[in-house]
């Protein structure tokens, strides 16, 4: 493979140029009510080309890999209208070549255990979830894993393999009073790691039950505006989504109205606020040792005392900008290339405890978990898995239908307490960008207090 | 017949191969020039069989060593669901127009050309915002075929163009993103999108305060997915058998306003998901979901319809979300193919005409969001305008729209618009205008 891959990029007679070579395997069970809804195995490879012709990018995707060469070709053509065309040469900062492996070793392979033992023990937390109540109407558990290999050459002398496993499981669970009034709860895991992490997730399953069955009976919350505090989970999905994507060079680059906005230094919040995009930390399902550019991993704080303090970068990004690359060069797959994404994201500790954030409260929202998100630009969306009212600095009842919106920046300012129990979450979707959707990624946060959150509801 | 049906045949009962080979070139400028061309060939294939009454699958894009798909797909049978269906056995009708050849043999320069063209025209009538613009050839050959003798293929071929305009001032960034899809070169569809990109910019220069409370609202055609979500949650067959869907015992009731009217087309030419046959090899269908406010009809795959002693509606597609087409990597599940909302009788200019102190709103963010299941919607108004006495006076931010669309489209049903949008090549829609959409804002 090395051979051909060199011997490839040596011939194609582009300025610069990268292949990818990316080999997966996966499974995939997923439970509906009793009903074995999905119990698959796929397997699948494929490559991506990318080639710089003077100053224009050309990119072809392939799943044949006997294409390799004819591929190469075909993206040093297409490179060299787009170099013909363009009003701004691309240039690539520079970075030392690299040769290495790194392989995973995990504590029980997902390669290894077969599809059927993965099945008995998602069927288990299924019936634990329809047995938990006779309000439960439906149930839904999909486990999903994937091992991916991929292999990474560029015409500088890089040479990369790297191994990323993903293992995820939802527990989700519906209830019902009869009159049409359907409600969900779940719960979920996902890690770069093996099945382990899905053992043991009787009490995940049980609680994912018994929130569906609860909500049945929660009130829908009251639009308006509300003093809210987030759950770590809930506020991580919110740093990703509402600031990490402003962060991202490539969009920023491309908008030179919205660089502006993004300056580093520029005040965005109190100065107890950091954010931080870290390359690694164990277990993380955003973890890129090597990014798909072949740069190492970074932890780039984005926010330190409040104040804007570093963005994402590719070598494209950190070329334009006079920075250097900060490992955060992602694509999804093969039939893709690399776009700025994000690692593994945090809101770090504050020094608040839940108490002190609650107690002076009179009447709040405590909203948890995340149902989905979406951003775009300085507007977010994003809602809440459950919640509860706050009532004189106390846990009240339970709230449902919590979407909340947003102005980016007016919000980050808004946040008026941190707390100090930072906790990550990888869960079972992934970020989406530009048509590359379901990347792994991890958020986190501690909870955090936001003052005027406008939440909608009928 | 392919080698893999001859080599799994006499392992199983049954057996289905779907195949698809996507070849897609998009081109994608910003500022003066292209920013890049990529090329895509991507090919991949599934097996579904059935085996000792158990269903299958397993999918693979590498046919090096068709073994291990073959042992994969048996491994998968051995426990696999009781198979309540069998494989499809008639050829369908063919459809028509799918695959232009004025598409399929477009040269990279033309294409070039087509996206300069859009691009230039964008940002010459928004002078002060950074447009990027996308063009994207596709060419799909699907094929399918059966153990039982079934063998399919058809091309389809299309041209998407996207564009989005962002105009980002210190303390307010605009986005008018708008696209469309096309089964053949159409100059007309094309300057038809620049000239809303141009209404819509000139209606947002203003920045006006949002109504609140429970107002008017006249969901533009690019917005109208935010309301029939629900519904579609409700008539998938899957969510019916599942007890998921509110509907499942409702076929036949006058659930809807007598004005609302619903398809499901999956042969319309100019729909992206239309085919002469769905994923699994079933004849495309025209399904009425809703007919003068009557709920008519759920949709099927094979599987589904096969548990729920029903017809196939020809709806079994193989997609990884609703916004994506065909995807080898997933089995067939009941999905809508693309969606007609009945015509109504009244200009777009008259709806908002007939409308005192309400809403516009041309696009929302967080589909999904809400209670679906419940019928319930909840978003943020990603583009919204202000209506007043009958006309659009400026754009509104930090709004939400929350509701329940079977509550709104029975009783608070104001007008359709005669006029239809494609939206994400998917619905056919007209401006739907609601009363008493439930709207808070930021003071």
């Amino acid at each position: 493979m090395k051979q051909r891959l060199r011997k490839a990029l040596d011939r194609c007679g582009a300025d610069f140029a990268e292949i990818r070579i990316e080999a997966s395997q996966r499974s995939r069970v997923f439970y509906q009510r009793e009903k074995l809804d999905g119990y698959e195995t796929g397997t699948e490879v494929g490559g991506v080309v990318r080639c710089l012709v003077d100053g224009g990018w050309g990119t072809a995707v392939f799943s044949d890999l006997r294409l390799l060469e004819a591929k190469l070709d075909e993206a040093v053509r297409a490179a060299a209208v787009v170099g013909a065309r363009t009003s701004e040469e691309i240039r690539l900062a520079p970075t030392d070549p690299v040769e290495l492996e790194h392989r995973v070793e995990l504590i029980e392979d997902i390669r290894n255990l077969s599809l059927e033992n993965k099945r008995e023990v998602i069927e288990a937390y299924n019936r634990i979830i329809l047995d938990t109540s006779d309000a439960i109407v439906a149930s839904q558990v999909l486990y999903r894993d994937s091992f991916r290999t991929f292999t990474y050459a560029n015409s500088q002398g890089s040479y990369v393999v790297q191994e990323v496993p993903d293992t995820t499981l939802l527990l989700g669970a519906a209830a019902s009073d009869g009159s049409g009034n359907i409600q969900q709860g779940f719960e979920m895991v996902g890690q770069a790691a093996g099945f382990e992490i899905v053992r043991g997730c009787e009490e995940k399953a049980r609680t994912g039950a018994e929130r569906a069955v609860s909500m049945v009976s929660a009130k829908p919350v009251s639009p308006g505006q509300h003093t809210v505090i987030l759950d770590p989970h809930l506020a991580g999905v919110f740093i990703h989504e509402a600031f990490g994507h402003f962060c991202e060079a490539d969009f920023l680059f491309k908008n030179p109205q919205l660089a502006k906005i993004m300056t580093i230094g520029s005040e965005f919040g109190a100065a107890d606020l950091h954010v931080f995009d870290e390359g690694y930390v164990p277990g993380g399902r955003g973890n890129v040792p090597y990014d798909d550019e072949g740069v190492q991993r970074k932890k780039t704080a984005l926010i330190e005392f409040g104040k804007l303090a570093g963005l994402l970068h590719s070598r494209e990004t950190a070329a334009r900008m006079g920075v250097e690359p900060t490992g955060n060069a992602r694509a999804i797959s093969y039939e893709h290339e690399p776009v700025v994404r994000m690692t593994n994201t945090y809101i770090d500790n504050g020094s608040s405890s839940f108490q002190e954030m609650i107690g002076d409260v009179e009447c709040g929202v405590y909203a948890c978990g995340a149902y989905g998100g979406q951003t775009e630009f300085e507007q977010f969306s994003f809602s809440a898995a459950y919640a509860y009212e706050i009532v004189h600095g106390e846990i009240g009842g339970m709230l449902r239908d919590v979407v909340l919106t947003g102005n980016l920046f007016d919000t980050l300012r808004s946040i008026d307490r941190i707390g100090n129990d930072l906790a990550l979450f990888g869960g079972v979707g992934g970020c989406g960008k530009g048509g590359q959707s379901g990347l792994p990624v991890t958020v986190g946060s501690p909870h955090i207090r936001i003052q005027n959150v406008t939440i909608g509801g009928k | 017949m392919s080698g893999i049906i001859d080599r799994v045949s006499d392992k199983v009962d049954a057996a289905e191969l779907f195949q698809i080979d996507r070849r897609t070139t998009p081109i994608s400028l910003r500022g003066q020039g292209i920013d890049g061309i990529k090329t895509q060939q991507i090919s991949g294939s599934a097996l579904r069989v059935i085996r000792d009454g158990r269903i299958g699958f397993a999918s693979t894009n590498d046919l090096a060593t068709p073994e291990v798909l073959i042992d994969a797909v048996c491994t998968s049978a051995k426990y696999g669901d009781p198979a309540g269906f069998s494989f499809a056995s008639k050829s369908p009708k063919t459809a028509a127009g799918l695959c232009d050849p004025r598409i399929t043999e477009m040269s990279l320069e033309t294409l070039a050309e087509i996206a300069d063209g859009v691009h230039e025209k964008v940002r010459g009538a928004l002078p002060d915002a950074e447009v990027e613009t996308g063009v994207a050839q596709h060419v799909d050959a699907i094929s399918i075929e059966t153990s039982g003798g079934l063998s399919l293929s058809e091309s389809r071929a299309a041209l998407n163009i996207s564009t989005e305009a962002v105009r980002a001032q210190p303390d307010d960034i605009l986005i008018i993103a708008k696209s469309i899809a096309l089964r053949q070169p159409d100059e007309a569809s094309i300057d038809a999108l620049i000239e809303r990109i141009k209404t819509t910019y000139a209606w947002s220069e203003r920045l006006v305060a949002a109504p609140t409370g429970d107002v008017p609202v006249v969901f533009a055609p690019s917005a109208v997915v935010a309301v029939l979500l629900p519904v579609l949650f409700g008539c998938n067959g899957r969510n019916v058998l599942m007890g998921m869907s509110p509907l499942g015992e409702r076929l036949g009731d006058a659930l809807f306003d007598p004005r609302f009217g619903l398809v499901d087309d999956g042969l319309i030419a100019e729909g992206m998901w239309s085919g002469s046959f769905d994923d699994e090899g079933s004849p495309s269908c025209r399904t009425d979901l809703v007919r003068d406010g009557v709920l008519t009809s759920f949709l099927y795959d094979r599987r589904t319809a096969g548990d729920a002693g029903m017809p196939s509606t020809g709806n079994g597609r193989r997609e990884g979300a609703w916004y994506q087409s065909s995807d080898y990597r997933t089995p067939p599940a009941p999905a809508f193919s693309n969606l007609v909302v009945s015509r109504g009788d009244q200009t777009t200019a008259e709806l908002i005409g007939s409308i005192d102190h309400g809403l516009l709103v041309h696009d929302v963010l967080g589909l999904g969001q809400g209670n679906i299941s419940s019928g319930d919607f909840s978003n943020t108004v990603g583009l919204g305008f202000l209506i007043e006495n009958g006309e659009v006076v400026g754009r509104v931010k930090n709004v939400m729209i929350a509701g329940n669309s079977y509550q709104l489209l029975k009783d608070r049903l104001l007008g359709i618009s005669s006029e239809t949008e494609w939206s994400y090549g998917r619905l056919q829609c007209s401006a739907l205008a609601l009363d008493g959409v439930s709207v808070s804002a930021k003071r």
